[in-house]
């Protein structure tokens, strides 16, 4: 087990007024627990303001949570901001627009001292083959490139201080069919190489039936159904998780 | 259209500084050298832009001006760009309690009448150019730290400060690399608006005489210096307010033209 969330809830409390009286209360995420194996891939699925996001950024301590735990298994996890990476939906915001390529991949092994200042060039260039991109990108702005692309370049970024475990929070779904087919089989085959742990944030459920090991549905906060992904494929128990699988089937 | 504003202000503004650099080889006259024979002497081929009530050539007098008036301008617009900057960012950046001291200490700069300050603290410390600088710098960064603030507000939750911090960058790096460089440029436009209106404010200043002390020549000075005889002697008023006018309008041409530029 290379991660246990135990009990998670997110409140945000909606203020009014100027002494911040407060007027109501939205429960984001409600007692969210689960695991995750070592070199597994677990889908969390949802529509559109079930909590996924938020779950997503409270793992990875972005955001903190209102009550509950988060625990990496401290023998494989020594620090979570090199250990544990987040690519997240939107390519075209997820760069820094005044900043080249190798400006923005270079600043992870900077920060972790992954490798010494001379190999760095060296090893942006890598990390770009493996995402599938050429040498010619690193002299250039975001600006210049593609939704798909973008996010290759996110991914690289990820990969570079040698993560073990990435949240990829609905990484393909801001890019057109054919991009999101080639996104899956990247993810896949950095799987395979890396020996990485992902969790795979989705709306849609048959995305995710091609990557999960197993998966997660919520609804508005709550875990509503977890299993292996032919349990939930083939004999979904929940009415929600039924509703999901139509509208991926549809 | 919008490139050609841009040129023109830099042209203009580019043409003061290279007369402001090389004001010894490009004036005719010591600026302080006083001629007897020649004082008030309307513009002719001798005295370019005429003299003033001492003899003084009134050209030699505005190019080395442009020095201490562009100088004033720069010095007292950067160090509010880097106060506002830096309050600014600190405020937007870190929220909560520290955006709430930072900016009710805004406001309150904000509700002193800013001239009537300046005149003050001119008037205890003493006027130099030095001093001018430094007042009119510390006077005048609140609309540059609201700017900032309010840019940095809306870009820090952008995805990729949130990928900055999952990569485990300071915040330091954060907001030094990341939030600033992405916030600078309306900050940019209104600092090039703001070094025309320091220069004015230069030039009222040393128009009340608590500015840029004679025989120091700052375009504000000379003006002052006019005043008595703005009957006889038009030209020692037209030319320094002249380039006064048109310094400004440069900067604001630049400001115009670097917006202009950013929206697209």
């Amino acid at each position: 087990m290379i991660l246990e969330v135990k009990n998670i809830s997110k409140y945000f409390t909606i203020e009014r007024g100027v002494f911040k009286a407060e007027a109501g209360l939205v429960k984001a995420l409600d007692g969210v627990s689960f695991s995750v194996n070592e070199y597994d891939t677990l889908g969390i699925v949802g529509e559109s303001g079930s909590g996924k996001t938020t779950l997503a950024k409270i793992i990875i301590d972005l955001i903190p949570a209102t009550s509950g735990e988060v625990v990496f298994a401290p023998e494989l996890i020594q620090d979570l901001r090199k250990d544990v990476q987040i690519v997240f939906q939107n390519p075209y915001n997820s760069l820094n627009p005044k900043m080249r390529i190798s400006e923005i991949l270079s600043e992870p092994l900077l920060i972790h001292n992954i490798v010494p200042k001379p190999f760095i060039k060296e090893r942006t260039l890598e990390l770009l083959r493996l995402v599938g991109l050429d040498e010619d990108v690193l002299g250039r702005f975001p600006i210049e490139f593609s939704g798909g692309q973008r996010q290759r370049i996110c991914i690289a970024r990820a990969l570079a201080s040698q993560p073990k475990f990435i949240i990829l929070d609905e990484p393909i779904s801001s890019l057109d069919l054919i991009i999101q087919a080639q996104m899956l089989d990247l993810f896949f085959e950095l799987k395979q190489r890396l020996k990485l742990t992902y969790i795979f944030v989705s709306h849609n459920l048959a995305v995710v039936k091609h990557i999960a090991d197993s998966v997660l549905v919520m609804e508005n906060g709550r875990v509503v159904e977890m299993g292996n992904i032919d349990e939930i494929f083939y004999s979904p128990k929940h009415p929600y998780t039924k509703a999901l699988l139509d509208a991926a089937r549809s | 259209m919008q490139d050609k504003s841009l040129k023109i202000g830099i042209f203009i503004i580019g043409l003061f500084v290279v007369m402001a650099i090389f004001a010894p080889i490009i004036s005719p006259y010591d600026p302080s050298a006083i001629d007897q024979d020649g004082l008030l002497m309307p513009p002719s081929f001798k005295h370019f832009l005429g003299t003033d009530t001492l003899g003084r050539d009134l050209f030699s007098r505005i190019v080395f001006g442009s020095r201490i008036s562009l100088g004033i301008g720069l010095v007292a617009v950067g160090i509010a760009t880097l106060v506002g900057l830096m309050l600014g960012a600190t405020a937007g950046f870190y929220g909560r309690r520290v955006d709430t001291v930072i900016m009710r200490f805004v406001d309150i700069m904000l509700c002193f009448p800013t001239f009537y300050l300046i005149l003050a603290v001119a008037a205890i410390l003493g006027p130099s150019v030095f001093n001018i600088m430094i007042i009119v710098g510390l006077t005048s960064w609140m609309g540059v730290a609201r700017l900032v603030r309010g840019e940095i507000l809306s870009l820090k939750e952008r995805e990729f400060i949130q990928a900055e911090r999952s990569i485990g960058a300071s915040n330091l790096r954060i907001i030094v690399r990341h939030l600033i460089p992405n916030a600078i440029g309306p900050v940019l436009v209104s600092a090039t608006l703001g070094i025309g209106g320091a220069i004015l404010l230069e030039s009222g200043l040393s128009f009340l005489g608590l500015g840029v002390q004679p025989p120091t020549p700052s375009w504000g000075n000379i003006l002052i210096e006019s005043k008595s005889t703005l009957g006889v002697a038009w030209w020692i008023t037209i030319f320094p307010g002249f380039a006064i006018l048109i310094t400004i309008l440069g900067f604001n041409l630049i400001s115009e033209g670097l917006k202009k530029k950013m929206g697209n």
